[in-house]
């Protein structure tokens, strides 16, 4: 019943890693020869990061977990999605948050008819499910999940783990190609930038079973300027870019004051793209501006933005220049 | 009074401080307003004051930081002494170009700088060269020299000034001098590599040094020399008062000790009335409020007080006329906007520290709650098993209660007391926000020299050792139920400096401890701000010096042993740490926001007091 979505049990083809993803590397890597419908679409657009990738390809082809902990809009679920729709990896995204208990993990009882009487039959909840095939399970907000939830994939991620369903009494064992995968805010040492409200701390036993940690953070400047053109190509001609560029180095300013304990929000990537787009939709740069980031600040630290914008821009983002009172 | 971050400058300070730590990528940098030219040393820009009458001198003055803080991100000053020519011309031109070169640098993608750099640019240089351009005289090699570089950095920017300059020098350069122009463009992010081009480039102008009367390091104010005046104007205007006014109230200290010292004789008519906290325990003993070791009054071994008929608990806005209510906390609001901006970022800090504690988390298989739907049927398979609940866990943050106890004692009167109460203000709606109540208690005396008890006292023929003889004034400028909008108009009575006298800590203590008894949250701190050690002139002079200190002290321990209170002190400019075990001393009235945020961060990163025992963490001055 279970194998119906997935037309290929095992990766069959091979595909070359500097090809596909344009990372400088000689590995190549096994891949899907058919789509199925839980591949995640092709983004043409997308650029990968290659530590990033490299770290995730390691992931898929030599049976490894990885976790991804990065700041927010930094494009870690996104980057894992991206590396299975090119694998043609059939790629299943949880998000955790601390509801998430373990039955809804592991199954649960439930009512069905069977020969036109009301009996309960054991339902298996996604975990056991992935792990029984050929998928990538990827668990967002890790480090959100309750610690003592979290145990529940405990087994799961060792190398050779075996599941036991203990409402079951039933052992499973793992398809070969299932893969595991985790982002993260934080590291699991608990938030300390103020910024990841709900985040737990992480049992270092279970940490230590993720055999690849890579760190995604904001990109460089012009990688950033890259992705932000590749989303919003209207912005592709001499003007506009130099319009990106003085963006992406904004966004930097802000990670910059924040890191200086200026600002208490940071522009994410995801920040940048919303704004390039926004300024699209309104035809206007700073009218964008104030929707998409500005807004979103405290009152008391939008004069010191004002001033970045200034800088970046040469506009008065506050409107309030020199009254001198 | 005119305090001097009332400046409209102080308005800039903060975003002009963030903005240069972000361009020099420096953690450690600060601005400040301060001489009449723009100078960078040790962490700190200092920029002119000139007077913000238009967008053009707001803009000359980001200039000046941008300049300074590119600087200190691209110029290194080692490389630029061990390059630099001889010669004082040769030296001069070094130095511009070397500024053009940060600048340029350092402002690339960034439009706004650049703009405001080359503001100040084209303001040099209009003024220098304005008889060139007249045709009253020819341009100077330097001039020329910087314009052509400035040029080819900047495509083409300023071509108003450096076209009809540099027109009749542009046939004259040789193939030789446009290379290394070539080549200065290519080495500007460089620093060693255009310096050396750039000497080259001298050379080849055949720059020879004959002492010029040229000023070229006035650096980033360049010639504006028609700001001087003005900001000199506003700087005095500004600075006058402030200590002044901080003088005539604390002269009130030093009262007349020897007349009170003639009247210190005979015992009689002793009157033995208790500390007036008894009355606060017995009403909580009947109403049934919590019970702890110390829901009593605090037992005092000698201390006594002479009368408490006269003492007083008032409401804040009892003291002035609703009037003078809102004049003061209008003059409480023109002092905010200096301070608010440092003290509200730590405000977010710490609120963000503490959402961050709040975890939230379910605890199953209770017997009441909401109804786990997950296990619902297990009922509906078997209905003999029971229904199973679930309940959130609330972090333990939001159940805490703080009382702020200020010193209201004439000495703290002016920059002190304002800052106090700016940073009360700020914590009391801060905390609010994350569910946390703040009690704002304000101490100090009735009246100078002991008052009415002292008249009394001596009418009844001086008893010796009368125990406190003064009229106790305490101010409750929020109580801890009350919202912080229906408070905030109170906080500005702090600055009514006339309420302002002795202070009698002992007590004081006694009473918002008592206060913080009586409350039902489970956690409770109790944070006291002075700024020196209690001093009542009639009470010392009556029973000898370390009276009211023995008592405090006293107090303290009695708190700190016994009490469920989390009792930590700021003293400013007084070492309170000899008093208090948790306690924080600070010299200057302006870290009190710094301190008192850190100081609640880090009660709050503790456990709290674990039942009695206090935590190991203590922290001296």
């Amino acid at each position: 019943m279970m194998q119906g979505p997935f037309p290929t049990n095992a990766p069959d083809i091979s595909v070359s890693v500097s090809q596909t993803f344009g990372v400088e590397s000689t590995w190549v890597v096994p891949a899907f020869g058919e789509r199925s419908e839980y591949v995640p679409p092709v983004d043409d657009a997308y650029c990968f990061d290659p530590d990033t990738t490299l770290s995730i390809l390691a992931g898929f082809a030599h049976n490894k977990n990885v976790l991804v902990h990065g700041f927010h809009g930094s494009g870690k679920s996104t980057h894992i999605e991206q590396v299975a729709a090119r694998l043609n990896w059939p790629c299943v995204r949880i998000n955790l948050d601390s509801h998430v208990s373990r039955i809804d993990l592991i199954g649960k009882d439930a009512i069905v008819i069977k020969d036109g009487q009301q009996a309960t039959e054991f339902r298996e909840g996604i975990l056991p499910w992935a792990y029984q095939n050929p998928v990538a399970l990827v668990l967002d907000e890790y480090d959100v999940g309750r610690p003592d939830v979290m145990f529940v994939i405990h087994r799961v991620l060792e190398a050779e783990g075996r599941l036991t369903l203990l409402d079951q009494s039933r052992v499973l064992h793992p398809h070969p190609s299932f893969r595991m995968f985790a982002t993260a805010n934080t590291i699991g040492l608990g938030d300390t930038s103020g910024l990841y409200y709900g985040t737990q701390h992480v049992n270092q036993g279970q940490l230590d079973r993720w055999s690849i940690v890579s760190m995604l953070n904001y990109l460089e400047h012009d990688r950033e300027v890259e992705i932000v053109l590749s989303r919003e190509p209207s912005y592709d001609n001499a003007d506009d870019k130099e319009t990106v560029h003085n963006m992406v180095i904004l966004a930097g300013m802000s990670r910059a004051g924040f890191k200086n304990g200026d600002l208490s929000v940071v522009m994410s990537t995801r920040t940048l793209i919303n704004w390039a787009q926004n300024a699209r939709l309104f035809g206007d740069l700073t009218r964008a501006f104030r929707l998409t980031f500005l807004n979103r600040c405290d009152e008391l630290e939008r004069p010191i933005i004002a001033e970045y914008y200034q800088r970046c821009f040469d506009v008065e983002l506050l409107g309030d220049v020199a009254s001198g009172n | 009074m005119r305090a001097p971050w009332q400046k409209p400058h102080e308005r800039y300070r903060d975003r002009f401080a963030a903005t240069a730590r972000v361009m020099a990528g420096r953690t450690q940098l600060d601005v400040s307003f301060e001489g009449d030219k723009p100078s960078a040393r040790d962490g700190l820009i200092s920029l002119p004051v000139i007077e913000l009458k238009n967008d053009n001198a707001l803009r000359r003055l980001r200039g000046m930081c941008d300049s300074l803080a590119l600087r200190i991100r691209h110029h290194d000053p080692l490389i630029h002494h061990e390059l630099a020519p001889a010669g004082q011309l040769k030296r001069a031109i070094f130095d511009a170009i070397e500024q053009i070169r940060y600048e340029f640098v350092g402002s690339t993608h960034l439009a706004g700088a650049r703009r405001n750099l080359s503001f100040l640019m084209a303001e040099r240089l209009r003024a220098r060269t304005k008889n060139v351009v007249s045709g009253h005289a020819h341009a100077h090699t330097a001039d020329v020299i910087a314009l052509l570089i400035y040029e080819i950095l900047a495509d083409g920017a300023l071509a108003e000034f450096s076209g009809p300059i540099l027109r009749p020098w542009r046939a004259h350069l040789t193939p030789v001098a446009r290379g290394l122009l070539a080549d200065l463009k290519r080495q500007q992010s460089k620093q060693r590599a255009f310096a050396k081009t750039l000497i080259r480039f001298i050379g080849v102008f055949g720059v020879i040094d004959d002492n010029p009367p040229w000023e070229f390091d006035r650096r980033v104010i360049g010639d504006s020399h028609e700001d001087q005046p003005a900001s000199r104007g506003d700087n005095h205007a500004s600075d006058s008062s402030g200590p002044a006014d901080h003088d005539s109230d604390t002269t009130f200290h030093v009262a007349s000790n020897a007349e009170i010292r003639r009247n210190t004789r005979n015992l009689a008519g002793q009157n033995a009335l208790g500390v007036d906290d008894g009355r606060v325990a017995d009403s909580l003993a009947t109403s049934g409020v919590r019970k702890t070791p110390l829901a009593g009054a605090l037992p005092s071994m000698s201390y006594r007080v002479f009368s408490t008929e006269h003492d007083r608990i008032v409401e804040a806005q009892e003291l002035v006329e609703p009037l003078e209510l809102r004049r003061l906390r209008k003059r409480l609001d023109s002092l905010l906007p200096g301070l608010q901006g440092m003290v509200g970022r730590l405000a977010n800090r710490l609120q963000h520290r503490l959402y961050v504690r709040q975890l939230r988390d379910w605890e199953f298989d209770m017997e009441e709650g909401i109804l786990d739907s997950g296990r619902l049927c297990r009922i509906v398979t078997d209905p003999l098993n029971p229904l199973s609940f679930k309940q959130e866990k609330h972090g333990d943050v939001a159940n805490t209660v703080v009382t702020l106890l200020i010193d209201n004692s004439g000495s703290m009167a002016g920059r002190k007391i304002a800052v106090a109460a700016i940073c009360s203000d700020i914590l009391a709606s801060t905390l609010e926000r994350c569910g946390i109540r703040t009690e704002i208690l304000g101490f100090t005396t009735g009246s100078w020299k002991g008052g009415q008890v002292r008249t009394r006292w001596l009418e009844q023929g001086s008893a010796p050792n009368p125990g406190r003889l003064n009229e106790l004034l305490h101010i409750v400028y929020k109580t801890a139920d009350a919202p912080w909008r229906r408070s905030r108009m109170n906080l500005g009575v702090m600055l009514k400096n006339s309420a302002l006298k002795e202070n009698i800590d002992g007590e004081a203590l006694q009473w918002a401890h008592n206060r913080l008894i009586a409350r039902p949250e489970d956690r409770r701190i109790l944070l006291v701000i002075c700024d020196g050690a209690p001093i009542d002139d009639a009470t010392l002079t009556a029973n000898g010096h370390g009276y009211l200190e023995q008592h405090l002290r006293e107090v303290i321990a009695e708190i700190e042993t016994r009490s469920p209170v989390e009792l930590s002190a700021i003293g400013i400019g007084h070492n309170v740490s000899t008093f208090y075990d948790d306690a924080v001393t600070i010299s200057d009235a302006d870290e009190l926001g710094h301190t008192i945020f850190g100081q609640l961060s880090q009660l709050f990163e503790s456990h709290g007091k674990a039942r009695f025992h206090r935590g190991e963490t203590r922290r001296h001055s």
